[in-house]
């Protein structure tokens, strides 16, 4: 598969809804600013694969949001990690602004 | 073929024009379908000149650079950051060299430009070479 496919996994609906508390129904909307994938292996066509969830918030530190998938198969191995890197965008959003 | 050396550059490729067309069709094959991708009056709304291809459109383009480098390389690791948005509409091309070699693995710096030579994408590609 190619080796952004697992961005795709994000959009599943079980963890878009871990996801909602990331994404406030102010207008608010979401900008992804990094994404880093490690690969212990490439997916297989046909495979079934878990995802797990995990998040931190932006905070003083750090002013994006982490999201990262730890993707295993069957026999619990790890295949990748996906980990993005999110800004929640308000009226006057600047993408130049320090982060 | 020669060994890798740092600072060798690599072919630089075309990444295509990215187009409302092509925005919405990864829109559909992603699932990403966050309104600042596909609706312009939602993008202007937070301060966006137009609507923006999505990050991981460029990303997956970016990694042709990777993948074609070198038969039989496998890829451990891949990162971007999205330095600027890229207006729909927006034609970039892509370029990298080789930053370290460290036995079989070679980490590869990756640019994505626009037109005006800005950069709006900044990756590293991790490779482990056959043999």
């Amino acid at each position: 598969m190619p080796p952004t496919f697992p961005i795709r996994f994000f959009f599943h609906p079980a963890i878009r809804a871990a996801l909602a508390a990331f994404l406030p129904a102010d207008g608010s909307l979401p900008i992804h600013i990094g994404q880093r994938f490690r690969y212990h292996r490439p997916i297989v066509v046909g495979e079934t694969l878990t995802c797990n969830v995990s998040t931190m918030p932006a905070d003083q530190t750090r002013p994006f949001a982490l999201i990262r998938l730890d993707v295993s198969d069957g026999t619990g191995a790890a295949v990748c990690q996906a980990e993005s890197e999110i800004v929640i965008a308000q009226p006057g959003f600047s993408w130049d602004r320090p982060r | 073929m020669s060994p890798p050396r740092p600072g060798e550059k690599l072919p630089s490729i075309p990444l295509g024009t990215f187009d409302a067309a092509a925005i919405a069709r990864y829109a559909q094959a992603s699932g990403d379908v966050n309104p600042v991708h596909l609706d312009a009056a939602a993008a202007r709304a937070i301060g966006l000149s137009d609507q923006i291809a999505h990050g991981m459109l460029v990303m997956g383009r970016l990694s042709r650079l990777a993948l074609e480098w070198r038969a039989g390389a496998v890829l451990e690791a891949f990162e971007c950051r999205f330095t600027r948005p890229v207006p729909a509409g927006s034609t970039l091309s892509g370029e990298g060299r080789v930053a370290k070699v460290d036995g079989g693995r070679v980490i590869l710096r990756l640019l994505a430009r626009d037109d005006a030579g800005a950069i709006a994408v900044m990756g590293e590609a991790t490779l482990r070479l056959p043999g």
